[in-house]
């Protein structure tokens, strides 16, 4: 074999990088024309699993037939929750300056995304939309969206936590209509559960998750944060009353919270079992909680219960779009969410999932008005709306909520004081803000 | 061919010193690993180093310095101690039951049976499987209503807990699904040592009148050592490593009763966005499992033979 020489290795190894470097120069999009045969693509990055994720392809299908020049590509990344797999895509792909076109954020999420400078301000698209903006939004819509006066968002899948209750339980232990106020909560738990040999049918199941939490704060007059978003503020005697009473309770058996990764599933499937009487769940569950419960039993929603606040926090996820994406693909992106959101598929998406619909339009549509008769739980969902609350817009915010979870958990499973697991959490927090 | 140079050094004296040109072909076979192993390994692993001493949360354009303070913040931190603990007390418990029933079972099917050929293939067909599938497998099986786990111990009149749920026994249920998976692994390479054995020192014992126990314990047993401690030392790094069926069946979770020491780091750098911070906890890591590693791999010199 021909020994190579110096100059003759440099090269070859060279001619390898260079055509490794090669792709990313000939990958420089140039705007050419959409046809039918070459429509843009909108590369969307989306967080529903499940029956939802089917729902959110059948729109997308939907899209792609009726708009031919355009062509969304929906890919599931993985839940957009609790710092789930699509935030952490995300955030990588964004360091790595290689983001999609559009993306789900959870709304709680918001300003950790904003911080990034890679999201795409919408004020100016907003201004000249004859579909979205907040004077077509129900009202509430836009508490998420905006950031110090620029908005990033627009609503896309929103929900609000609600009560769900087995009307049918509610019945046999005598209680006429579901409770309005965390003390009643309280009381109707211990009058719900039932012990029946080793078989207990529970009156409440509390999720241990920060989503509720934060109307449990909220609602007694606590605050999460202070006013300056530099220190947590949840670990005071209002901030976690009602924590304390939920904890109270599922240590004296009147109430089952469901640990672990699966914590919130199992919840939902021994509530559609029977062995719960009430359990916090979200709005943009009430489509599946239907098709579960089925004739099982009578069932229905109630509003997050206030001690004395009713105040309850936003939920699901908003739509962005990223700055990297060419004026072509943004523009396109751009008519997709203007098409989700209309009144028409907004409200098509509600009926399925149980989200709520965003546009005012469609609360005068008769169609939705025969909807909501024949599904009243999907009403509160509607009437919580006015008692929408915006969490602390802080980058460091979903770092709080996992210090909180992790407490909850402690303080549900354990034996450790609410106190105690929340003081241990605010600490938690305040490193992370100082950047300790 | 050969250069050969004199040199004259500081005392005076003629030396001779024979040039070699340098070899270029070796370094063009080797690049496309090398280049593998850069890009995947040694520059990320100094990007963690180098990481592990600044803050950052992915947000900022720049992580900034920070000296020693994630150091000093994990080694004071009782949930990093935490996760070091149920690290120790995974890689014990596996080891514990995966060492010798690995060995029992490689025993019993390294003897004339029927079908023996079908039992090794069963017992080694969870290694196969990823441990994610495996895990969402077993998150069905030990749903706490609903699993069949449960359900057959509701038929036996047995209150089953909540299997991944509670605080007592998720670390337990996640162990026993590691074993349930690496198990075959163990037989496998114990089935390797055995066969590998001299038969004719066996039947010179036997000869010489020693009993089955002292066949075993005084000829065969010496012999498998190097294949016992290599299972120990894959066995270690396995264990250290997990992550798929924390991931998948607990999140670390109840409270932090899964989280070892590669979910705390995952957890710090992805659920926190305390880049810095997982980063330290990364080097910790290494530095860890490198000197336990080198301590089984003395061990393996002394009673093992020669490990390279």
């Amino acid at each position: 074999m021909t020994k190579l020489t110096k100059a003759g290795t440099l090269a070859l190894i060279s001619s390898v990088l260079l055509a490794g470097c090669g792709t990313a120069a000939a990958s420089t999009p140039q705007p050419v024309k959409a046809t039918a045969e070459h429509p843009t693509t909108v590369v969307f990055w989306y967080g529903l699993g499940g029956t939802l994720g089917q729902n959110v392809q059948t729109l997308v299908s939907q899209f792609n037939r009726t708009h031919p020049l355009i062509h969304v590509e929906a890919d599931y990344e993985g839940s957009y929750s609790d710092s789930g797999p699509l935030q952490q895509k995300l955030l990588a792909a964004i360091v790595a300056h290689h983001p999609p076109d559009v993306a789900q954020i959870e709304v709680h999420s918001m300003p950790v995304f904003a911080a990034t400078g890679a999201l795409a301000p919408l004020n100016a698209d907003l201004s000249a939309s004859t579909i979205d903006g907040p004077s077509h939004y129900l009202p509430g819509m836009a508490v998420t969206t905006t950031i110090d006066h620029t908005t990033y968002g627009v609503p896309f899948n929103r929900s609000v936590p609600i009560i769900v209750y087995n009307a049918s339980l509610f019945k046999q232990a005598g209680i006429a209509s579901p409770p309005t106020t965390w003390p009643q909560l309280v009381a109707d738990a211990k009058l719900l559960t039932r012990h029946n040999g080793s078989k207990t049918v529970y009156g409440f199941a509390p999720l241990a998750n920060w989503w509720p939490w934060e109307s449990q704060v909220w609602s007694a007059g606590g605050h999460i944060m202070n006013s300056q978003r530099t220190q947590a503020s949840f670990d005071t005697p209002a901030g976690e009353r009602v924590t304390a009473e939920l904890a109270s309770l599922i240590h004296a058996g009147d109430a089952e919270a469901f640990p672990g990764a699966e914590g919130w599933d199992n919840t939902m499937t021994a509530f559609y079992q029977g062995k719960i009487a009430m359990m916090e769940d979200s709005s943009g569950d009430l489509g599946y909680d239907s098709q579960q419960i089925g004739n099982r039993f009578a069932w229905g929603a109630a509003m997050m219960p206030k001690d004395p606040h009713e105040v309850v926090p936003p939920g699901g996820a908003d739509a962005v779009i990223f700055k990297q994406s060419s004026p072509q693909v943004a523009s396109a992106a751009w008519t997709f969410i203007q098409w989700w959101t209309a009144p028409a598929q907004t409200m098509a998406w509600s009926e399925t999932t149980g989200y709520l619909p965003v546009q005012r339009a469609v609360l005068t549509n008769p169609a939705y008005e025969k909807f909501l008769s024949a599904h009243p739980q999907n009403k509160v969902a509607l009437a919580e709306l006015a008692y929408q609350k915006q969490p602390p817009q802080s980058a460091h915010y979903l770092a709080l909520l996992q210090y909180v979870q992790d407490a909850m958990q402690s303080a549900f499973f354990t034996n450790t004081s609410v106190s105690a697991a929340m003081k241990t959490a605010a600490q938690q927090t305040d490193s992370t803000l100082s950047g300790q | 061919m050969q250069v050969v140079s004199e040199t004259i050094d500081h005392a005076g004296i003629r030396s001779r010193r024979t040039r070699r040109p340098i070899l270029w072909t070796p370094w063009l076979m080797l690049f496309p690993a090398l280049a593998g192993i850069s890009v995947f390994v040694l520059f990320p692993t100094l990007a963690v180093i180098g990481l592990s001493f600044t803050h950052w949360n992915l947000l900022s354009p720049h992580p900034a310095w920070n000296g020693m303070r994630n150091y000093q913040s994990l080694l004071s931190s009782p949930d990093f101690w935490t996760a070091l603990l149920h690290t120790g007390i995974y890689a014990v418990s596996v080891a514990g039951v995966i060492l010798p029933a690995g060995f029992g079972i490689a025993w019993v099917l390294n003897q004339p049976l029927k079908a023996r050929n079908a039992y090794r293939m069963i017992f080694f067909l969870p290694y196969v499987m990823p441990l994610a599938a495996s895990g969402i497998v077993f998150s069905g099986l030990l749903a706490p209503s609903g699993g069949l786990v449960n359900v057959l111990l509701g038929r036996l009149h047995v209150a089953g807990p909540d299997w991944l749920g509670s605080v007592h026994w998720a670390l337990v249920s996640v162990i026993a699904v590691t074993i349930w998976e690496y198990l075959g692994f163990y037989m496998l390479l114990f089935l390797s040592g055995l066969q590998q054995l001299n038969p004719a020192l066996a039947e010179a014992a036997s000869m010489d009148g020693a009993g089955s126990w002292q066949r075993f314990w005084a000829v065969i047993f010496p012999q498998l050592i190097p294949t016992a401690v290599f299972a120990g030392v894959m066995v270690v790094i396995q264990t250290f490593q997990a992550f798929d069926q924390i991931y998948v069946m607990t999140a670390g979770g109840p409270v932090t009763a899964t989280t070892t020491l590669v979910y705390y780091i995952y957890e710090q750098g992805f659920q926190f966005f305390d880049i810095g911070r997982a980063s330290a906890a990364s080097v910790l890591f290494v530095l860890l499992v490198g000197v336990i590693t080198l301590i089984q791999w003395r061990g393996m010199r002394r009673w093992g033979g020669d490990p390279s």
